[in-house]
């Protein structure tokens, strides 16, 4: 690397912050305390939160009761599972996502076919490769858990008479395949008890979302630095590392992450074909987004459906609104950059193992794969210098925040595990 | 304070009394509040506010929208049909949401606009009178 270029690197990193830095900067920071969800009325009750918490720990809800909610969000492991595609019952086709900070999310999943934490929530226990049960069996193990059944009442009222079998069968649901005993079951229940378990069903989603909305890491030392450049604290500004805040104003300049990476997840929240190759090798077959709203509008708890305690809701309206554009087609949602210290591999399927293979992606493009001239046209090679790279790596390292409090880690009433409070950081 | 009061009765006279550019249109949408923005052939004037203004970053925001024929006078949603769009075309995109019209008696109110990532994007108005559609354009940087 030029000389010359070293030491303009550093007279960047020292010389003062401009406006327009400063407000681009500041925009990537702030508090994150998972912003409200109007469509869950339990989602600041504590007990809903306890219940949730039960739930998301819970092997019982699984087909062979060994896979949870944590099996793939693991606490340990930033609440992702450090695989490229993540093991239920059976392998999944998409890398688990952290759970840290997930209410700041807009969409949920990777093709946002969710658009509430409790919707999403309600998915894997119905599908084949994750939990693999249905409706009813998840339902019946509620209703004959005292703990869990006392707290579900507690937030939500009365479960439905589930002991009445002739109404209710002990297994069924909307999702088991067609011809199943359990699907025919679920047809043969009438359309007020189908809604009534609906509704309870439901209500699991929220109370996980209670809990899931608490997942948030405290400050970063990135945070920390914005908090002391609006409080015009040089000298806590200046602990924060020169190769970092290097890296920060190419971020939000002339490295161009900030058009899709900003706002206190670094996400615009969106969805985008970055043109990463599928790990299968070959063109992407995966319809991202385009399924994704598919999916999301016919899906009954979406936040404008009846299960929604706010259906009028500004989600609501954005769901309703929704543009399914041919770019969207093989688009995923922007990742945020938080806590990546926690959360290889990245990408979609997981396919790259490192941060630097990411930055070597996006700063050469010469592995991405580009279907057809209907694609967005946004990424161009970045051509950035080895220390520009490694500056940019330093910077992403100083999102990871310190370690949530351990009680949220482990399922209520268990005894802390050394390894779990030692590695959730 | 004399001054700020005296600010106030001129922006309460321009918004209510004085604002109108034509002595058929309303005052919600009229310059300076508005905007101005010719159709590409020059026959019609799109006056424009958007809600709120600056427009900000990804989060979802309206304009009301009044209308003018080069002569002066008022286009009514009775006479026309609008619609409001947004893209970037150096992206290959649009936004990720069908903007609602909703008309009055006097103009349009394009709600659930959202422009999701900074640039440069191009807004757009497009009115349909007897079949001819009449678009106005305007960039627009979000940062």
């Amino acid at each position: 690397m030029p000389v010359t270029v070293v030491i303009l690197s550093c007279l960047l990193a020292a010389s003062p912050l401009t406006d327009t830095q400063k407000r681009r900067i500041a925009g990537l920071s702030g508090a994150m305390q998972g912003t409200p969800d109007p469509t869950n009325e339990a989602w600041n009750d504590p007990t809903a939160a306890l219940l949730g918490q039960r739930l998301f720990f819970d092997t019982g809800f699984s087909l062979n009761n060994q896979v949870s909610c944590a099996t793939c969000h693991d606490p340990a492991m930033g609440f992702a599972d450090g695989k490229p595609l993540p093991t239920g019952l059976a392998k999944g086709s998409r890398h688990t996502p952290s759970l840290l900070n997930v209410a700041e999310h807009r969409w949920f999943f990777w093709d946002g076919r969710a658009d509430t934490l409790w919707s999403q929530a309600l998915h894997p226990f119905e599908r084949a490769e994750e939990f693999g049960s249905n409706r009813m069996a998840v339902l019946n193990r509620v209703h004959d858990d005292p703990i869990l059944r006392t707290e579900y009442e507690t937030v939500f009222g009365p479960l439905p008479p589930l002991d009445d079998h002739s109404r209710f069968p002990e297994n069924a649901g909307p999702h088991a395949p067609s011809g199943s005993r359990e699907h025919d079951a679920w047809q043969m229940m009438t359309p007020a008890d189908q809604q009534a378990c609906d509704r309870a069903f439901s209500n699991l989603g929220k109370a996980i979302a209670a809990y899931e909305h608490r997942l948030v890491p405290p400050p970063s030392s990135f945070d920390l630095f914005v908090t002391a450049m609006l409080a015009d604290d040089h000298k806590a500004m200046a602990a924060y590392p020169d190769d970092a805040r290097r890296g920060l104003l190419m971020f939000i300049d002339e490295a161009g992450c900030r058009q899709c990476h900003y706002g206190q997840l670094l996400s615009d929240l969106e969805f985008h074909n970055t043109g990463v190759p599928p790990s299968h090798g070959g063109l992407p077959r995966d319809a991202g987004r385009w399924e994704g709203i598919k999916l999301l509008q016919a899906n009954p708890f979406r936040a404008s459906g009846e299960f929604s305690d706010d259906p009028e809701s500004i989600r609501a309206l954005s769901t309703d609104s929704l543009a399914r554009n041919s770019e969207l087609w093989g688009a995923f949602r922007t990742p945020s950059l938080r806590n990546l210290n926690q959360t290889a591999p990245y990408m979609h399927q997981g396919q790259f193992k490192s941060i630097r293979e990411v930055l070597d992606f996006y700063n050469t493009l010469d592995t991405m794969v580009v279907l057809d001239h209907h694609q967005e046209t946004v990424l161009k090679p970045l051509g950035l210098t080895e220390t520009q790279l490694e500056d940019l790596e330093s910077f992403l390292m100083t999102l990871s925040s310190p370690k949530l409090p351990a009680e949220l880690g482990r399922k209520p009433g268990s005894s802390p595990g050394i390894d779990q409070i030692e590695t959730v950081d | 304070m004399k001054h700020i009061v005296l600010s106030l009765f001129a922006l309460c006279c321009l918004l209510n009394f004085g604002g109108c550019y034509n002595s058929g249109m309303k005052t919600l949408v009229a310059p300076p509040v508005a905007r101005t923005l010719a159709s590409n052939d020059g026959q019609y004037t799109f006056y424009w506010v958007p809600r709120p203004d600056p427009i900000p970053l990804n989060r979802f925001f309206a304009i009301d929208v009044q209308v003018m024929d080069i002569a002066g006078n008022l286009i009514t949603p009775e006479q026309a049909k609008l619609t409001v769009d947004a893209g970037m075309p150096q992206h290959g995109h649009g936004m990720n949401h069908v903007p609602r019209v909703k008309t009055s008696k006097d103009g349009w109110t394009a709600e659930g606009l959202l422009m999701h990532m900074p640039g440069d994007w191009q807004i757009y108005f497009d009115l349909e009178i007897d079949g001819v559609s009449y678009r106005g354009q305007t960039p627009m940087n979000i940062d």
